[in-house]
Parts: structure tokens; sequence; C-alpha cells
């Protein structure tokens, strides 16, 4: 009988922690009421769980203050740094929003920024990760199976590659080219491919030098099956390792980019920005730094869980 | 089993132990010892550059070799009331001829350099030679363009010529720092950028240099040669070069530095309320704006201009991003500035005028979609800022949310610094967030007068009004203070009219100083002002 | 295998020649010139244009790399236009400071995954293992900046223990030498820590996988049933054939030595090559952005070939033929 192999507990825990992000982002907003829009002078840098008036008046302003009084009929609307009085007739509407995780500078709503932003940071960390994968495989494979030229060529120009002063690439190139999402997938995944192609290359080599293998090899069989029945089982695992592990970098390495002013514009926002904007007033709040950072913090964690469960695996 | 677990319990004993003994070594006093006395740290941003005034380019660089080089005449810092004016230094007085075309100053006889000797005619000669050189090829030889010559006429007396009579004489005269001549005048001129200059430093100003470690410290010494007044009453400064703000500002709050000058309006409200702090808040000599690209065909109507103008609400701006430390700004002319026209009106907030002027310059939402169009084009700009300025992007986000509202689709746009500047000059651009500092001397004619295709100027949205051109013309030949004004006036409304640029905020300028600093004067002139009479207990 | 190691170091200087000229060509791709950069108000555009004709910056693109590179054989790597120096005194004096600031973390980072290993490794699946990995995966995840920015505000502000940049106190230079190593420890723990701390807890978690196929193997049974100490055999028979794969660290680390860690470098105000280098490209300061390129080049092309030898040399399937 055949024992049933348990899945490693990591990968579990992993998977279940990634799973739990992604139907938060993927149906957060749907179920999320349609929140406030943001309103600068009233609502900025307000703690978890303020409850926030929305006031809608007459000549098409919207208002959000977490303290509104009426006087008389005066409507008093508040703000940490301003103060305006309103004739209590000129509001068309009135409600009342919770805000889950506070508000950020400009008086957006955090839970919802985070939402939106974790399809952001997921979405360039994947794609990022894709492109590496993609370049890292060819460069890894073709170097191991073609030969003492080819590899040396590969190899020296991996070389090279890696002694790009990457940051210095990233400064110049954002200011070349646009500093869009498409830029930033680009950028990423062609400055992080190098390690996989070296990964690849190293797994290849030692199993091709295995008896089985080189019987496969001199008996005519061909390269795609030689490939898909040896080379690919065997480099499976370190790769999908390396990828869950990828991708972790690659969020961190958004993060970095934005505090550095190279990321994407601030409307875009995603975890990464959120902390770097964060950052700025963390004197002030913490929670505009701190809840993104944990959010990101947790991702990482979850692929590298993976990451290490597929290893065990 | 038992051994196991004593082992066990002992190990962590130990662990523990070794812990504890780290943190306690590490959190000795807080300084090993107290920085010596009569000591100032002043926090800075960036490093200087080059110890010779002539090699440099950076602003901080020229501030702090102010403090060591002497100079022949100080602008005085009341230039809000008047154009420039000069008060004696290095020269006692000075005189003009009949003609108007000599400058002759009349230097103090008692004056030396920080190594003995005494300073001279010769000096000022050598200086102008190192100015004009080719070699050295400082920046700012264009200000000695209409001088012919310089002569020693005798030990203290020194004869400028110029070529033509012109407004400016005596300021181009004074422009830059008198450098040794009987120090350097060995070092050949195109030797001078690879000379290491920390060594041949001798200054006359109240602080000479004691040491330089490059990216970390710069010290200043109070020079016991001073002459031009009382000795520096602090015996050391330290300038410490944080790139951080965040660090800045953390060792600020600490304690560890006594003054610094770049403070963020949102790092006011902790300064104030920290007792061992003062928060200085001085008018600036800057206005941030919007450039609007008035050859877009979208923005060359004045009318689609104005309208941006009466929809950005500028209290929400001052009160979020300035946080009150600013006040609106209302034309080309600074509001405190002399020639400023009290009579111009601030943009008010008016969000409905700005869409009814909209529609008459012919912008209407046909298709419901929220932005507004016009043959066909929908009314969508692009606003770039650079990223290192977090209060321009802040600014950035508040106009894209203001336009958003009158049906103006903006999409705000943040690019490095070199990229940001070489867009402005290729007109790469709809609209811009900036801020000009203005110089003390008003010369409007940079950034508002017509420049022809392909050359480059200031004028980033080439703006162009012949009216305003005439003016610029002759405002500056002008001599009469009251027609000087007249015009002025004019040019102001003129540029308010038309609206090229929509007028933001002038920012005021915030400095925190240690509250055990006495007798300090701050203004906008230099943040080191009158360093020399600053007091530690 | 020496015939292979010549041949890569012949190759050295092409594959800088290559990264050189890309470098070069992205720089002058890049908009904007040094006298653009020019952070002073009083630059008027005709004085900018000067200061951009003395620098050579208004010649063409081709004309610049051809004389940086005449320059370069010669032995000349230029003056930098932001720093006023000749590039290698630049050069020479962040140099000893990234190495000081990236060789402690380095050293941190090893002792720190090692005791983290062993630590995990001892009972896996134990609460502290579990603990220990979720923890460490939460320092790594934290964005560094905001560590460093944490560990400030909270070291430095809250408690006083540790200064918060610079690689000496205010007026050390008149302290006692014993005095000023201290002073200068004290300056060098939050920013080796940061760096450290965050690069054990990465990887730590391989160097415990590492351990624990170690552990499974026969050789541990035979040493237990030998009756050879937990500690012993923990220290000495699991810990030591793990540490290959730590040594090809060593290489690989070669590049961060060199070029330093932007974001700690300027939080803490410590003058290093990585700090040099975004000042640099910020600044479009051309010289010291070729001859970082090339110091760090020749970091990771030197740093890769000996991570390689060392790896051939633990796993002999991978020597080439």
């Amino acid at each position: 009988m055949i024992a049933r192999r348990r899945l490693p507990r990591r990968l579990i825990a992993g998977s279940i922690g990634l799973l739990m992000i992604c139907c938060a982002i993927i149906l957060g907003p749907r179920f999320l009421e349609p929140g406030p829009p943001s309103d600068p002078a009233h609502s900025a840098l307000l703690p978890p769980g303020t409850m926030l008036t929305v006031l809608e008046l007459d000549d098409g302003r919207t208002l959000v203050s977490p303290l509104v009084t009426t006087v008389g009929n005066l409507v008093i609307v508040d703000g940490p740094y301003s103060r305006e009085e309103i004739p209590a007739t000129s509001v068309s509407s009135r409600r009342v929003v919770q805000s889950w995780l506070g508000t950020d500078r400009y008086g957006r709503d955090l839970l919802r920024l985070m939402l939106l932003g974790g399809r952001l940071s997921l979405m360039i960390a994947a794609l990022g990760a894709l492109v590496s994968l993609v370049v890292g495989l060819a460069i890894g494979l073709s170097a191991a199976t073609g030969g003492r030229w080819i590899d040396a060529v590969l190899m020296r120009g991996v070389d090279a590659m890696m002694a790009f002063p990457t940051l210095l690439l990233l400064i110049l190139c954002a200011a070349v080219l646009d500093p869009g999402p498409a830029t930033l997938v680009v950028l990423l995944g062609l400055t992080s491919w190098m390690g996989l192609a070296r990964l690849v290359r190293g797994q290849v080599l030692s199993v091709r030098e295995r008896q089985f293998v080189m019987a496969a090899r001199v008996s005519g069989t061909p390269w795609y099956r030689v490939w898909s029945w040896h080379y690919l089982p065997e480099i499976r695992g370190p790769v999908a390792q390396d990828v869950a592990l990828r991708l972790g970098d690659l969020v961190l390495a958004e993060a970095t980019l934005s505090y550095l002013g190279l990321g994407l514009p601030p409307t875009t926002p995603t975890w990464g920005l959120l902390v770097s904007e964060g950052h700025r007033v963390m004197m002030d709040a913490w929670w505009p730094a701190t809840l993104p950072g944990l959010a990101i913090a947790f991702l990482v964690i979850c692929f590298a869980l993976i990451g290490d469960g597929i290893q065990e695996l | 089993m038992k051994r196991k677990r004593t082992s066990k319990t002992r190990k962590i004993a130990a662990h523990l132990g070794a812990v504890s003994f780290l943190l306690l070594a590490v959190s000795g006093c807080p300084r090993l010892r107290e920085p010596p006395p009569k000591t100032l740290v002043i926090g800075v941003l960036a490093d200087i550059q080059n110890w010779n005034p002539y090699l440099t380019e950076t602003q901080f660089s020229e501030d702090l070799l102010a403090l060591v080089y002497p100079s022949l005449a100080v602008e005085m810092p009341d230039y809000h009331d008047h154009p420039p004016a000069f008060a004696p230094a290095l020269a006692q007085s000075w005189n003009f001829s009949e003609n108007g075309l000599d400058l002759t100053f009349h230097l103090r006889q008692d004056l030396i350099w920080s190594d003995g000797q005494p300073i001279t005619a010769d000096d000022v000669v050598f200086t102008w030679q190192a100015q004009t050189s080719e070699e050295i090829g400082w920046y700012g030889a264009y200000t000695k363009d209409f001088i012919d010559s310089v002569e020693k006429i005798d030990k203290h007396t020194v004869r400028f010529r110029f070529s033509q009579m012109y407004p400016y004489r005596l300021m181009d005269a004074n422009e830059g720092l008198i450098l040794p001549a009987h120090a350097w005048k060995n070092i050949p001129f195109e030797d001078w950028h690879s000379t290491p200059w920390l060594a041949h430093v001798i200054g006359a100003g109240p602080f000479v240099p004691v040491a330089h470690v490059p990216q970390q410290d710069i010290t200043l010494a109070a020079n016991a040669n001073y002459r031009l007044g009382a000795p520096a009453k602090i015996s050391r400064v330290v300038w410490r070069i944080v790139p951080d703000q965040l660090s800045l500002m953390t060792q600020l709050l600490a304690g560890e530095l006594d003054f610094v000058s770049s403070i963020a309006p949102e790092e006011a409200e902790r300064i104030e309320a920290n007792a061992d702090l003062r928060l200085i808040d001085i008018p600036h000599r800057g206005y941030t704006h919007i450039c609007w690209n008035t050859t877009l065909p979208e923005l060359a109507d004045p009318r689609v201009r104005r309208a941006l103008g009466l929809a950005i609400n500028r209290q929400t701006i001052i009160d979020t991003v300035y946080r009150g430390y600013a006040q609106p700004s209302l034309g080309p002319i600074l509001s405190t500035m002399w020639a400023f026209d009290t009579n111009l009106q601030p943009l008010p907030y008016d969000p409905r005028s700005a869409a009814e002027l909209l529609a008459d310059a012919g912008w209407h939402d046909n298709d419901g979609d929220g932005t507004l169009e016009k043959d066909g084009r929908p009314l969508a700009l692009e606003l770039l800022t650079n990223a290192e300025n977090h209060m321009r992007q802040d600014i950035c986000m508040l106009v894209a949310r203001d336009l958003r509202a009158i049906g103006v689709s903006v999409t705000p746009r943040t690019v490095e610094w070199g990229t940001f500047l070489s867009r402005l000059r290729a007109g790469a651009f709809d609209g811009a967030v900036n801020r000009w500092v203005e110089p003390t001397q008003i010369d409007l004619e940079d950034v508002w007068h017509t420049v022809p295709e392909g050359i480059e100027s200031s004028n980033y949205g080439r703006y162009s009004n012949d009216r305003v051109d005439g003016l610029i013309e002759v405002v500056n030949d002008e001599q009469d203070i009251n027609l000087k004004k007249k015009m002025y006036r004019k040019i102001q409304q003129l540029i308010v009219a038309d609206q090229p640029y929509t007028f933001l905020v002038e920012g005021r300028k915030l400095r925190a100083i240690s509250t055990r600093v006495r007798g300090s004067i701050q203004n906008d002139a230099t943040p080191y002002f009158n360093l020399e009479a600053w007091e530690l207990p | 295998m020496t015939r292979i190691v010549l041949r890569r170091l012949a190759v050295i200087p092409l594959l800088l020649w290559v990264v050189a000229t890309v470098t070069f060509a992205v720089v002058q791709a890049a908009p904007g010139t040094y006298a653009d950069t020019i952070d002073n108000p009083r630059l008027t555009p005709a004085a900018r244009l000067h200061i951009k004709t003395l620098y050579g910056l208004d010649q063409g693109s081709f004309d610049q790399y051809l004389q940086w590179l005449g320059a370069l054989v010669q032995g000349d790597l230029g003056r930098s236009f932001l720093f006023k120096q000749p590039v290698t005194d630049v050069i020479t004096t962040a140099l000893p400071a990234t190495m000081l600031l990236a060789g402690t973390a380095l050293v941190m980072d090893l002792i720190l995954r090692i005791l983290l290993a062993l630590i995990s490794a001892r009972r896996p699946g134990s609460w502290v293992d579990r603990v220990l990995t979720v923890l460490s995966l939460g320092v790594y995840g934290l964005p560094s900046f905001w560590l460093a920015g944490l560990a400030i505000l909270f070291f430095s502000l809250k408690l006083s223990w540790l200064p918060a940049s610079h690689m000496a106190s205010v007026g050390a230079d008149g302290w006692s030498l014993g005095a000023r190593w201290v002073d200068f420890i004290r300056h060098l723990i939050l920013p080796a820590s940061i760096l450290g701390i965050v690069g054990a807890a990465s990887t730590a978690r391989y160097l415990r996988a590492s351990l624990l196929d170690v552990r499974k193997s026969p050789h541990i049974l035979a040493a237990r049933a030998r009756g050879l100490s937990e500690k012993r055999i923990l220290w000495v028979h699991t810990l030591r054939p793990a540490l290959g794969p730590l040594v090809t660290l060593i290489g690989l680390s070669l590049p961060i030595l060199v070029g330093g860690s932007v974001v700690v470098e300027t939080i803490f105000s410590w003058p290093g090559m990585g700090r040099v280098m975004w000042q640099a490209a910020v600044a479009r300061d051309i010289p010291v952005v070729m001859g970082c390129t090339l110091i760090g080049a020749l970091a990771v092309i030197i740093g890769s070939l000996v991570a390689d030898l060392l790896y051939a040399w633990a796993d002999p399937r991978v020597r080439p033929q």
C-alpha cells in the first residue's frame, strides 16, 4: 500500500493565508458600502474606528468629518485643521459611515485603499515574477543543455546582468520611461531573473549526469521528452519555491521603490506606496504605515510558507 | 533526565544574563560625554561642495562661505520695503563718478585676514580676476560682464570701471566674496579645480573652518582676527549632515541639534509642543503655483485658465498642506514686496462661476461621463510635479480633486527632479506645480517676457503679452520709485487678468531653534544671518 | 579547474566594458544634466547653461563617452561634479564606510542565522520553532525603511539608548581612542542590526531545513547510538555539514559589501557607497555613477566567481567535465 503523503503544514498554512488575502482583495470592495469621498480638510489622519459623518451640500461639495454639530440653524463641521460653518438648509443629505482602519493624510479611508491597493500590489508582484520566471527558465535551460560555449556565453551574460547597478538603472529608467505599472513590472522582472537562471542551470546540470538521463539522451529520445520527463520534474520543486519567494521579494522591492520615489504615481495606491506615504506621518499617526506594512509582512509570510512547503513535498 | 533539565535551566539563565548585560552596557547615558561647552550644533540636509566660493553651485555652500569670507558690502535684509540697499562691510564707503561709469570703494584700513595679513585693494583686484577667469569658470561671471576693469588706486582704494550705465552697477560690483590674494595668487587658475581648498582657507568673517569630515560634519570656530564686528560669542559651531528628514526631526526633538532651518509644516505642531524648542515662522521669498502650458489649445483661452483658478480651493491647501503657515499668492510679485499691488483681489473659491466660465468657453459634458468636452476632445490635463517634494504632490492631489468636481479630468503625475526640469524646459507638460524663489531684486523678464521659439528660458508656459513685454523692458531703467511702482502694478494687473499661472500660495519658512540659544535674528536672507551674535548659556 | 577560472577572469574586462557602455548610454538617455539638477534659486538659465558647458555636458553623448573611456584607460576616473573631488577620492572615502557597515551586518547575519536555525532545528514543530519562524518572516516582510524609521523613533527618540545617525558623536574627535571606539560601535549598532537582522530573518529557515536534513541522516543516528551528548551532536555533527551553503554566502555578499544599501545609509546618514551612488544618480553626476558602476560590477563578477567555485567544490556534480 502506498502511504499517503500528508501535505506539509507550512504549505497549508501559507496557502490558506494567501487565499484569505485574495478573497479579501477580490470580494472586499464589492461588499464595502460606497466609501466617502476624501475630504482632506476635515477627515485627514483619523484613527481606526472613527465614525464619519458625510454631508452632501447643494453646491455639489461633499464634506466628511468626524465631528459635526448642529447649533441653531448652522451646521458646524470640525476637522483637525479647520472648521466650517454651513447653513443647515444647504445640506442635501447626511449619513454616517464607519472608518474601520482610519484615514490617511488625504482623508481617504484606509481599508478601502488597502483592498484596492492589494490588487495592484499582487498583480505587479505576480506579473514581475512571471517575467522573471520565463526569462530565468529560458536562459537557465539553454545554458545547461546548449553545450559549453552557449553555457559560457549565457552565464557571462547573467554575470553582466547581475553586475548592472540595479538601483541606478531603476532610477534612470524611471526617469526615461513612463512610471506606470507596466514599466514597474518589466523592471522588477528583468532585474530578478538571474538567481533563477543559475538555479535552473545548476539543477539541470546535476540531472544530466545521472545514468538514466544520459542513457535517454544517448538513445535518441527527442529533446522535448527529455525535458519534460527528466528535467522539468527535477527543477519543478526548486523553481516553484524560488517563484514563491520571489513574489514576496517583489512586493518588498515595490515598497522600497515607492519610498525612493520611483514607484507608481500617488493616485494608484499599492501597499508599498501606502507604507511609504504613511512613513512620512509616522510620528503623528501609526496606522497609515503600520497596517499596510503588516499586510505586506503577512503576504510575504504566506509566500514564504508556501515556498518552504513546496520544498518539503 | 534531571541533569538535562538543570543544564537547560542553566543555559537559559546564562542566555538571559548575557542579554541583560548587553542591554545594560548599551543603555548607558544617551551621550557618553556632553558636547564641549559653547558648541552649537546645526542640522542640515546636504554637505558643502567646496571651500572655494567660486567653485561651488549650491545655496548651502554659499550661505556657509559667507560666514568665512568677507564682501565689500552686505545687502540689507529689508528688501521687502524697497529695492535692495547695501550696508558697508569691507568697504566703509563708496561713490560713483560724475558720469556714473566709475565706482570707487574705500576699504577699511584696520581689517585683517585670519592669518594676520591686512586686507588690501590687491585682494579685490585678485578676486575680480578669479571671478572672470575662464579656467575657473564661475557661473556668476555674467554679473561682471559690464565691468571693464578693476584697478587699485592705492592700498585701500579700488575703482571699478563700467562699460555702460545701468541700474545694477553696485550690485554687480559687489557680487561675490573677496579672496585672500597674498595666499592664493600663487596657485594658477587652471589648478583651482583640483586643489583641496580646505587647507588654503583664509577668511575674514566671524568664523573659520577647523574640520570637515565629508558627508558627516563641518566644524567652524570663532575667528580670533575678526574685526568687522564683535567677535563671535559661540566658540564652535558644528553642522551635522543628516540627509533623511525623519532622522533630522528625531535628532532635533531628542535635543541633539540646536537649529534646523528646513522644517516642514506638518512638523510645526510637534516643535511647538516641545518645551526645549522654539518655532520660527518668517515670510519666504517663494510662491507655489501651477504653470499652465498656454500653447495647448485647451489652455490657450484665458477664460479656461481663470475657471481652473476659480475651482481650486486655496484655503484647503493652506490648511491641510501648509497647516496654516502660508498665505494666498495673488500674482507674480510677492505680497510682502514693496512693488506689490495692494489692490489685487484674490481669486475666490467659486466652482459655480468656474463651471459657467467653462461653459461660456464652449466646454460641455455632452455624454454625461463627468468630463467636459469641446469639439469631441475631453478636457483632460496631466498635472506634473517632482517626486522629491511631498508638499507639491499633496497639492497635486488636492487640485485634481477640486478640478474633477467641475468636470476637468486631471491626472497627477510625479517625475524625478531632473526629468521634471527638462520636461518644463521642453514644454512637454499640460500643467506643472512648481515654486519660484524670487531674488531680492525684482526681475520679471526671465519668467514673463515673450520668448521666441527655440530659446530656453524660465517662461515654461510660453506666456506672451505685448503690453507686459513693453513694460518689463522699461521698468528696470526707471529711476523714479513711484513710476516704477506704477509700472509694476500695471504688469501685475495684466498678468493676473491673463492667469497664465494659477497662483496658489506663498508658503512661510519654518525653522526650529533650541530655547537655549539667545540673540538670533531670523530672516529670509540666510539662516545664519547674525550667527556671530548668537549666544549659548 | 584553473583553466576555467582563468578563462572567466579573462572575460572580466569585456564584461566591465559592456556594463559600462550600457550604463553610460542609460545615463545619457535620462533627461536632464547635472546643471539642471542643482537646487539653487539664484541660478539663472544662462548660468545653468554655463555650468553645463564647463563640465563638457553640452557635447554629444558619443564624444563624452570617448572622452570618458580615454581617461579611463589612462587610469583616470574623472572628477565628480557634485562632490568636487576626484572620483577615486569619493570612492576611497565611501567604500571603507560601506564595508564596515556591511561587514558587521554580515557577521551579525551569520551569527543570528546560525542561532535561529539551531534553536528551531532542535525541536522541529514545537511552538518555539513555529513562533520563531513566523516572527522572523514577519521581520523580513516589513519594509526595511519602515523598520529603520521605527528603530530610530524607539531607540533614539524614546529610549535615548542609541544615536540616530552618523558614525561619531559631535566633538568625538577630542576624545580618547577607547572612548571613540565605544562611540563608533554605538553608532554602528542600529544600522548594522537592521541589515543583519533582516538578512538573518529571511534565510534562517534554509539553514534550519539543511540542519533537519542532516539530522535525519544515518551518521547522526550512529553518533547518538555511540552515546555522544546532544550538544556535541548538534554543534559538531549537525552544524558543520550544513555550513557548506553558508560559505557561498560570502561570495554572494561581495556586491553588498561594495554597493551598500541606499535606504539604510540614507536614513542613518552613513557616508557609504549606496548613498553616494543614489546622490550621484539623482544629480546626474556621470563620473561618479560610472566609477561606482565599475567597482560594483567588478565586485559582482568576482563575487559570483567565488560563489561558483565554492559551490562546485561542495557539489562535485556541478563541476564541468
